[in-house]
């Protein structure tokens, strides 16, 4: 039997993983990848609610808008990552001062 | 019975694993890979809660769509390959935020026990009726990232 507690502890922690990459990372790339294991989390979480509350037909359209957020967020930073490496812009977050060279 | 938990114990792990390698693995275009694998235990999660269209949606836009946008921006620029997490702060900070987010979803489990919270029957309903603005949120967002690279094009941010 599959219990709800497994899911939520399961999203909870890879929640908490995305958070403490944003917490202990220095790489553009890496801090906004961390955005996405938490956004991912957030998936799961609703996903395990909505089996286990009621049917799961209405968690569609929220699904749809938390994987428009994530795709948005990824076609965002790849612009930037590749505007940043483009123009010799150092990665590291801490050595950042201006969007360019 | 057995069956289903090692199924859930599989994807979980593989999820957890695949979210702490993005950080341990030095190159970002492993990270990316790491992430990919991370979305393909979610939707194995999916497929484990009797979800097989979720599960087929998150494969496409996140696997199929996201992860290999992101492979392929990580891979068509030059690797970084300084050492980009701390690894002792990000342990401490995993293992913190973990206990802090536990203890709170078992105090609100508490809470709610004792009174009347917000039923699952609302909470569809109200996204039942907001239905149409969600939509229109997903494709205004699709369209703003559309957007913003067609606008770095023109303004020759690319070289």
């Amino acid at each position: 039997m599959i219990i709800l507690s497994y899911f939520i502890f399961i999203s909870f922690v890879v929640f908490a993983i995305g958070l403490a990459g944003i917490l202990a990372s220095r790489h553009f790339l890496i801090m906004m990848l961390s955005v996405e294991i938490a956004i991912s989390a957030s998936t799961i979480f609703a996903v395990s609610i909505f089996y286990f509350a009621e049917s799961s037909s209405t968690i569609l359209p929220l699904l749809l808008a938390i994987w428009s957020v994530a795709s948005a967020e990824v076609m965002a930073i790849i612009v930037f990552y590749r505007y940043m490496v483009g123009n010799e812009v150092n990665l590291d977050v801490t050595k950042l001062r201006k969007l360019k060279n | 019975m057995a069956y289903d938990l090692v199924l859930v114990a599989i994807a979980a792990l593989l999820g957890i694993v695949s979210a702490v390698f993005v950080f341990l693995l030095k190159d970002v275009l492993h990270s990316v890979i790491a992430l990919t694998l991370l979305f393909i235990a979610n939707s194995a999660l999916f497929l484990i809660l009797n979800q097989p269209f979720l599960a087929l949606l998150q494969l496409f836009i996140m696997v199929g769509g996201v992860s290999t946008y992101a492979f392929v921006g990580a891979a068509s620029s030059s690797y970084s390959n300084f050492k980009h997490t701390n690894l002792t702060i990000f342990a401490i900070a995993v293992v913190v935020l973990s206990a802090v987010l536990l203890y709170g979803g078992i105090r609100a489990n508490a809470v709610a026990q004792q009174q009347n919270t917000l039923s699952s029957a609302d909470v569809s309903q109200s996204l039942g009726a907001n239905m149409g603005l969600l939509y229109i949120m997903a494709i205004m967002l699709f369209g703003i990232a559309l957007g913003s690279i067609l606008l770095m094009k023109k303004i020759g941010a690319y070289k």
